[in-house]
């Protein structure tokens, strides 16, 4: 009785889509999230930005959706208070694009008292050279750098009317009293090479250290320490407290969230966010008019920023 | 109220039970994960919900384990993974982790017991993680536990206790670079195969992961399989606290898996269509079809794609090979002849004549099988 057994799971797959839509639409009256800059017990340090591009659509057109989201997002984070943004894709299509991606970011920010600080700063050390040159090198090796590409975004006083009610009234400070409004944004793009591929790397830096100083050394230990100082520290990524996960492909944003090579040591107590699909194809967004569905919604950023705000950490206890 | 009397309470269990193993074999027919893995979350607040001490609340979690357990039993899941206890909970009240040690010695003995629920289903049992730190009675536990189903070969059941992903990757780590010294090689280069082939997991014979729950509408990992979800996991957040976490909290995340596979199957049988060559195939794809016989020359074939980068190449034949897997590459992954698993240079040596008329018979059924599907 296969051919019956087939039925009746092929039934039960559809009504499970009529579930999944009417409750995606459902979700259309949800309360509005705040706004970017209102008070929140809570915000990320640094947040995460996993974009999976659609590789149905023209390449042109991904690398500029992709870039227009980013752009969004560093304007976002700059409302919103957060220092240290990375990007990931898992191709590393956006650290191709670094330098489009700086000249952009550069064009948005139309302040006269932006500096010059937003040159992108690339990878410090080539991958390790090759253990007969290392050999004379030094004992104390430093580990080797994670691949990730970093833009420092200047800060510029925000155009945006701000709450005066409670300031006190003051004649106008020297330039050189004043305090910037907003920090600047540490902007880092990373790929696939960032994650598994740099724990191996860093294997191998403690294989050649090790085989330096004690070749056949088999009561080696390394620490948990050792290994996140090396992928953490000055030369890593430092882990994020909230992802948000964004499939540029609007027909399988419905899917369950994964991590598509996302470096696994930092996700250790990310939140995560995944952007919901949109329930119509042809909806239009209030704010965002014109914008294609592929780029990232400035509503699901501040629900993402709600939910982190109220999601309870107990680390253990 | 009147309570039910009790053979009508018989019957209402009865039905249910019968219910439920008939929804299980329906779904069975599907695609199924072959790892599962759980966060046991929520069992305090579960407790505290229903006013109750918190070590009910982790006996509770712990029926709730035996009951997913045997759910995925019948559904056929190869390897189910639970996050048991964390090395950062240790940091609990004395007491609280004096009554989860209480529990994990006296479950871990009744688990493997004879007649029950691990041998009915041959389950192995793994404890993964740091034992050293677990106290001296819960660590003769755990060796007398895996002793008791060490001969199990149907399915895997790891206990992560007490365990941390970061400090998994750390050992994964410090074993590459041992097993490099040992090799004394001095061109030595450790990929990420060797780090992944190091981990806990990978050690007690676990296949990839492809779901990973979390109960308790958290939305965290909390340094659970970070390296196995990385890529190709479908990570799921239940709301629902795990004592009452059962079948209808796991359906959806089931239907989610088999639509991920179908819908992969039918956009490979699609391109398959195009004419797309060998060399191209998309990889992560997978779709099922159904036994043709080769009448001509009197083989059968069946070709299954596995998930992610296997192929799974079914041959009989005289030479009696059952299974090939292959991965991308077309390296043997593993193989099985009957019931040993037969030598790889034989099979290559087979795979590599006969996969010419396999591909020819691929086109042959999925050509006619999307017909069938896009009709």
């Amino acid at each position: 009785m296969s051919w019956l057994t087939y039925t009746v799971l092929c039934f039960i797959h559809a009504l499970y889509s009529i579930y999944k839509s009417v409750s995606s639409y459902w979700k259309r009256f949800d309360h509005a999230p705040q706004p970017l800059n209102a008070p929140r017990t809570k915000l990320p340090t640094h947040l995460a930005l996993l974009l999976v591009p659609d590789d149905d659509s023209p390449f042109e057109q991904q690398k500029d959706d992709m870039l227009q989201t980013v752009e969004h997002v560093a304007s976002w984070c700059k409302d919103a208070g957060i220092e240290k943004v990375s990007v990931y894709d898992r191709e590393g299509l956006l650290q191709d694009s670094s330098m489009d991606l700086r000249d952009r970011l550069q064009d948005a920010d139309d302040s006269p008292n932006s500096s010059t600080e937003s040159e992108p700063e690339y990878p410090l050390t080539p991958p390790l050279s090759d253990v007969s040159e290392s050999r004379t090198l030094t004992p104390e090796m430093l580990p080797p750098a994670l691949q990730l590409y970093t833009i420092r975004i200047p800060s510029s006083p925000s155009k945006r009317k701000r709450d005066t009610r409670n300031i006190v009234k003051r004649r106008k400070p020297n330039s050189s009293e004043r305090k910037p409004e907003i920090q600047p944004i540490t902007l880092h793009l990373i790929s696939r090479s960032t994650g598994k591929p740099a724990v191996a790397k860093v294997a191998q830096h403690f294989l050649q250290i090790h085989a330096q100083s004690k070749p056949h050394a088999l009561d080696l230990s390394i620490t948990l320490e050792d290994v996140g100082t090396c992928l953490e520290g000055e030369r890593g990524l430092p882990p994020p407290d909230l992802m948000i996960v964004h499939d540029m492909r609007p027909h399988t944003r419905h899917r369950p969230l994964e991590l598509h090579g996302f470096p696994p040591w930092q996700v250790r107590l990310t939140e995560f966010y995944q952007t919901r699909p949109d329930p119509l194809p042809t909806t239009c967004r209030e704010d965002e008019v014109g914008s294609s569905s592929s780029i990232l919604a400035e509503s699901e950023f501040r629900r993402a920023l709600d939910e982190f705000s109220t999601a309870e950490m107990r680390l253990g206890k | 109220m009147l309570s039910w009397p009790p053979p009508a309470l018989w019957l209402q269990e009865f039905l249910a039970d019968k219910s439920q193993r008939a929804l299980l074999s329906i779904l069975a027919a599907g695609p199924i994960p072959q790892h599962v893995a759980f966060v046991m979350d929520g069992n305090r607040r579960y407790a505290r919900m229903h006013h109750q001490e918190v070590q009910q609340g982790h006996a509770e979690g712990y029926v709730a384990l035996r009951r997913m357990l045997e759910i995925c039993m019948r559904l056929g899941v190869r390897c189910v993974s639970v996050y048991s206890f964390s090395i950062e909970n240790f940091k609990r009240s004395p007491k609280e982790v004096e009554a989860l040690m209480d529990l994990a010695e006296e479950k871990l003995i009744e688990l493997c017991q004879h007649g029950e629920l691990l041998e009915e289903y041959g389950v192995r049992l793994n404890v993964v993680g740091k034992k050293e730190l677990l106290p001296v009675r819960v660590q003769l536990a755990v060796e007398k536990a895996e002793h008791l189903t060490a001969k199990n070969d149907r399915s895997i059941l790891n206990l992560c206790m007490p365990y941390t992903s970061r400090d998994e990757m750390a050992t994964a780590v410090q074993f590459a670079v041992q097993e490099a010294l040992e090799n004394d090689d001095q061109d030595a280069e450790i990929t990420e195969k060797d780090i992944d082939a190091h981990l806990m997991t990978t050690l007690a014979g676990s296949p990839p992961l492809d779901i990973l729950v979390r109960t308790s509408g958290v939305k965290r990992l909390s340094d659970y399989l970070l390296w196995q979800c990385s890529e190709n996991t479908q990570i799921q957040f239940s709301s629902a606290y795990w004592p009452d976490f059962g079948l209808w909290d796991f359906l959806p995340i089931l239907l989610d898996f088999q639509r991920k596979d179908i819908i992969s199957a039918l956009s490979f049988a699609v391109e398959w269509r195009k004419g797309c060559p060998r060399q191209n195939w998309p990889r992560s794809e997978r779709y099922r079809r159904g036994r043709r016989k080769n009448r001509e020359r009197g083989r059968v074939a069946r070709i299954c794609m596995g998930l992610r980068d296997r192929l799974d190449v079914i041959l009989t034949s005289r030479n009696h090979i059952q299974e090939v897997v292959f991965n991308s590459e077309w390296q043997v992954y593993e193989a099985k002849d009957g019931e040993e698993t037969c030598k790889f240079d034989r099979v290559i040596k087979l795979a590599r004549e006969r996969l010419p008329q396999i591909i020819g018979l691929q086109e042959l059924t999925l050509e006619s099988r999307v017909k069938q599907v896009t009709s």
